[in-house]
């Protein structure tokens, strides 16, 4: 193995790993689950290999691999990571395996199908984080809703037909709204440079270009992205696929739609939208951070009011990531930094909440909170670990959700209108309101239904998929250096990147003003 | 191999030696048909195969005549007073012909056994429409451009009804042939109008006409307009599109199959013959019909899928929003050079895509056909991924793939079609046809939950003949390969380009 083609291998074995589960027999369930488990688990081993390699003082991209692939358009089959997508791509190696190991027992029918989905949607999400053609992402970025429909579909809920179609639908139809995007980025770079291409650190070169055509462009461009990405978050008010496919989906899917998919979406912004559309997304900013905010305070106050325990979580999902967003449309270091590291933190957290809930379900077959109560009398483990992930979801200090939520507002104080910082604080309030809240209903109180009184606690497995997460919330929450470290620099470029031409145009209407002022024989107070 | 069949015909003179896979096929349909009166000696079946391997091997001239007419951009061979002209736009979609008929026979051998319709005719009337298509692709002159389309409609007309049991398979083919015959004549109509203003019906004399001053004649203009809505009808977009439901429904599953992808590209190449090669100058009269078509199509196709019961009449559907999905292509190209070139490489590529998989849609519609069991209603496939993973698989495949989700053919497709129209600033029609595409994977996914979120009501899965096994498995391959490695097909495409 090249270490060239490092990514590659990452990106594909599971492909590989799915094509060799053709070859068992149907009945073997237990042995598919073992061999797709130690093959996700391979995989995350040579994802961290990753880590060995990497340069974070290096803003570019690395680990690239660049080929010719359709050369009469311009496609290259480009791969490489930088330091944000490389905390992604860990990201989604770990909850891979872990999402495969909860379906041991979840899953009971059509185990053969199962994992091939599992690793094929595997395949297609490293491939989104990993590559750096346009075309290449788009390719992985639509393919991967297939496994998910099928997941959702076949092995959900009662309503899951309906939820697996409005969850392919609604990305879809954003998706292809950013193929148009990029279909004008390609043909306008085209027009600017001479050349046919998709390669995103090229498409990159467009960001600082000023004529008024392209400022113009780029505020149309940036629709049909934000369309795409938007929905893919989900940003209020595009989130009603969400709370329906969660509830849907398996307990294994939905940990991987809220702890990967979901980030695509905010992925995507930071990778395209800020880059190179800079001057459309501080034009926008003021919108988008009042979407982010908005979302912050609906969905948690829709949370609070749910009955249904998972469609508790996913509501908090919406909450979360409007956090993540508005620490991204802070559009500086802090916010950045904070709310990339929010994307890993609600993958970690938000996915041991959804593995929690899975394991209650598959004892008790309902998810009605008023079902539960004093569980933590017969399930001591259960509430230990449910105990912590709360804390981490709501953010107390020294564990990750702390970190985040915090550099968060520390970028988004920094701006000049504190009103998004004030009404995000309530976000927050709200948040410990509605989880502490779940927490006292569902673990204290008297253990007096009759069903409950059976439950058993963790197996070992169980613990198995929890512990890795409940290390990283403590590790996260402790010492977040190396991640900052990682995120440091392209942080720091892409700050450069959006800010540059922003400055540049606000020194532009600086010295318009300066010179009106002049003209009219005042003095010039100035802006900065 | 290649030499020695172009030795075979190297005493012919130029005009007929670049007719060869014409005269071929024409041949060979004669033969079949003489032989196919010994019913005894021959057995349909027999005349099947026959009928297979000749057309196969009409594309080894074929090929011959690629490589001669993409040696130098323009190459191309004239013959009968430049009549018929033999360019590498006009091998391309031969190729096409060829290669949508070869599907179809294969496809068409189990099919005819179980509908106790298996003559030999059959695949006669098949060669013969494709030798029609070839002469419609390869005409300079309106005329012999008419003769072609006769000779593909009528044969076409004919196999409509080819099941003559079958009151639906009836009702198909009046169908067709009124609305067929109607539109022949208002072309008839249009082309005589345009001869009384220019004086010929030669495309290359027409456009010069047309260049020098006659592009605002009102006879010219009414002449053009008439000629569209034939075509339209031709090619299916709305609003002259009414038959193709019922026709599409009625006709023999095999021909319906050949219909939507021979048959509509056939069109289409008149299309472009007709309306670049002889109109560019008179864009702005052809430009908004052919917008207004465009998006109608797309909108009354998708909507009129949507809540369809019958796989076929679903197809029908889809293939009329598709056609919204290539005048896109027609539109894009204009005068000027890398514009220009994109549309017709879009149409090309698209088509070609289309081909494959629809061809494998309706082949897996045969593949349902056995007795008691028509097949074609969405539910006749509930279950399929329990009983048949392999053809649910292919089905998946193919329903993506007309759905334009990556990694497949149609992906490609699109890619290039929705490129050409924002290249040509048609982006509100791009944005429509984006929207129509997202809202077609509802319908296309209706059939994939039946097979794999339905139970199956029977066990045992499909037993497909040889000949359709291998007519699904090169239409999956050519979908997936074109979805993973488009750079080939694309090449080919590339030579689709009228000078």
């Amino acid at each position: 193995m090249s270490s060239s083609h490092l990514l590659s291998w990452i990106a594909y074995l599971p492909l590989i790993g799915a094509a060799l589960l053709l070859l068992f027999p149907k009945e073997q369930g237990r042995r598919m689950a073992w061999f797709a488990t130690g093959w996700a688990f391979l995989d995350f081993l040579l994802s961290l290999l990753l880590l060995r390699g990497f340069d974070p003082a290096d803003d570019s991209f690395q680990f690239v691999v660049d080929v010719a692939w359709i050369p009469s358009i311009g496609v290259r089959y480009m791969m490489g990571v930088d330091g944000i997508s490389l905390l992604m791509v860990l990201l989604t190696t770990l909850l891979g395996v872990i999402a495969i190991l909860s379906s041991w027992s979840a899953i009971k029918e059509r185990h053969k199908e199962y994992y091939i989905f599992m690793l094929v949607l595997q395949t297609g999400m490293l491939g989104v984080f990993m590559s750096i053609d346009f075309f290449l992402f788009y390719v992985f970025w639509e393919v991967m809703l297939v496994p998910m429909y099928f997941l959702i579909g076949i092995w959900g809920g009662p309503r899951r037909l309906y939820a697996a179609i409005k969850f392919f639908l609604y990305t879809l139809l954003g998706s292809v709204l950013m193929l148009l995007g990029i279909l004008a980025l390609y043909f306008f770079h085209h027009g600017e440079f001479g050349t046919y291409t998709f390669s995103i650190p090229e498409l990159h070169r467009l960001g600082a270009l000023t004529t008024p055509e392209w400022l113009e462009m780029q505020k149309w461009i940036f629709l049909a992205f934000f369309a795409s990405f938007a929905i893919k978050v989900p940003m209020f008010p595009f989130h009603t696929w969400l709370p329906d496919a969660h509830v849907e989906a398996p307990t294994a899917a939905s940990v991987i739609l809220a702890g990967v998919l979901l980030k695509m979406g905010t992925y995507g912004f930071v990778r395209f939208s800020l880059p190179i559309l800079p001057s459309a997304t501080v034009e926008f900013v003021p919108w988008l951070l009042t979407l982010s905010v908005v979302g912050i305070i609906y969905g948690a106050m829709v949370a609070m009011v749910q009955k249904d325990w998972k469609s508790l979580v996913a509501y908090s999902s919406v909450s979360h990531l409007g956090f993540c967003m508005l620490g991204v449309f802070a559009l500086n270091v802090n916010g950045l930094n904070g709310g990339i590291l929010q994307m890993i933190n609600h993958g970690i957290s938000t996915g041991a909440l959804f593995l929690l809930v899975g394991i209650v379900y598959e004892q008790r077959h309902t998810r009605m909170i008023s079902e539960f109560g004093g569980l933590s009398q017969q399930m001591p483990g259960f509430a230990t670990i449910f105990m912590i992930i709360t804390m981490s979801s709501i953010g107390l200090p020294a564990l990750n959700g702390f970190i985040g939520e915090f550099t968060i507002l520390a970028g988004v104080f920094q701006l000049e209108n504190k009103i998004w910082a004030i009404f995000a604080v309530t976000g927050i309030v709200l948040g410990a309101g509605y989880m502490l809240w779940l927490y006292q209903r569902t673990m204290f109180g008297k253990l007096d239904k009759p069903e409950n009184q059976n439950m058993r606690d963790l197996n070992f497995r169980e613990y198995l998929t929890l512990i890795p997460l409940v290390v990283l919330v403590f590790w996260i929450g402790l010492y977040p250096k190396p991640i900052f470290r990682i995120l440091d620099k392209p942080v720091q470029k892409l700050v450069q990147q959006v800010r540059g031409t922003y400055y540049s145009g606000m020194a532009v209407a600086e010295r318009a003003a300066e010179a009106e002022a002049d003209q009219s024989g005042t003095t010039s107070t100035g802006m900065h | 191999m290649m030499d020695i069949l172009g030795s075979l015909f190297s005493w012919l003179p130029v005009e007929l030696w670049i007719m060869r896979p014409e005269l071929c096929l024409t041949l060979a349909a004669f033969l079949t048909l003489i032989f196919s009166v010994a019913r005894r000696a021959f057995q349909p079946r027999w005349l099947g195969y026959f009928s297979i391997a000749v057309t196969a091997a009409v594309g080894a001239p074929l090929l011959d005549l690629f490589r001669r007419t993409t040696e130098l951009p323009g190459q191309e061979f004239v013959a009968w007073n430049g009549m018929f002209v033999v360019d590498s736009f006009a091998v391309f979609f031969k190729v096409l012909f060829l290669l949508a008929a070869i599907l179809t026979m294969l496809m068409s051998i189990r099919y005819l056994d179980v509908e106790k319709a298996h003559t030999g005719e059959y695949y006669a009337l098949i060669m013969f429409a494709v030798v029609g298509m070839m002469f419609m692709v390869s005409a300079r002159d309106l005329i012999l451009l008419f003769v072609g389309l006769e000779t593909m409609s009528i044969s076409t007309y004919i196999l409509a009804g080819y099941l003559k049991r079958d009151r639906r398979s009836n009702e198909s083919a009046l169908k067709y042939f009124l609305l067929g015959s109607f539109s022949t004549g208002i072309f008839l109509y249009g082309i005589s109008l345009v001869y009384a203003v220019t004086g010929s019906t030669h495309l290359r004399v027409i456009s010069d006409a047309i260049a020098e001053g006659l592009v605002n004649h009102p006879l010219l203009v009414l002449g053009l307009i008439l000629m569209i809505v034939a075509l339209g009808f031709k090619i299916a977009a709305v609003p002259f599109h009414m038959w193709v439901p019922d026709t599409y429904e009625g006709a023999p599953t095999t021909i319906t199959a050949f219909f939507s992808t021979a048959v509509k590209a056939a069109g289409f190449a008149i299309v472009l013959r007709i309306l670049v090669e002889g109109m560019l100058s008179a864009r702005m009269h052809w430009a908004p019909l052919v917008v207004i078509l465009s998006a109608a199509s797309m909108i009354i196709g998708t909507l009129g899928a949507l809540l369809q019961e019958n796989v076929k009449r679903l197809l029908a559907y889809s293939s009329i929003t598709h056609v919204g999905y290539l005048l896109m292509g027609v539109l894009a190209v204009q005068r000027g050079a890398d514009t220009g070139a994109r549309g017709m490489v879009a149409i090309a590529v698209y088509l070609l895509a289309y081909t494959f998989m629809n061809m494998g849609a309706f082949g897996l519609v045969v593949a349902l056909r056995r007795e008691g069991l028509v097949g074609d209603q969405v539910d006749d496939f509930t279950g399929l991924a329990r009983r048949a993973p392999l053809a649910a698989f292919s089905m998946l495949v193919f329903m993506l793939s007309l759905g334009g989700i990556p990694a497949t053919a149609g992906f490609i497709g699109k890619w290039y079609l929705f490129g050409a129209a924002i290249k040509a600033d048609y982006v509100w029609l791009a944005v429509l046809a984006v929207l129509a595409s997202a809202t077609s994977l509802y319908y296309y996914l209706r059939v994939v939950v039946r097979m794999y979120m339905g139970e199956a009501e029977e066990e045992g899965g499909l037993r497909p003949s040889g000949a359709l096994a291998s007519a699904l498995v090169i239409s999956l391959v050519f979908t997936i390969l074109m979805g993973l490695y488009p750079q080939p097909f694309i090449w080919l495409a590339q030579h689709v380009v009228l000078y």
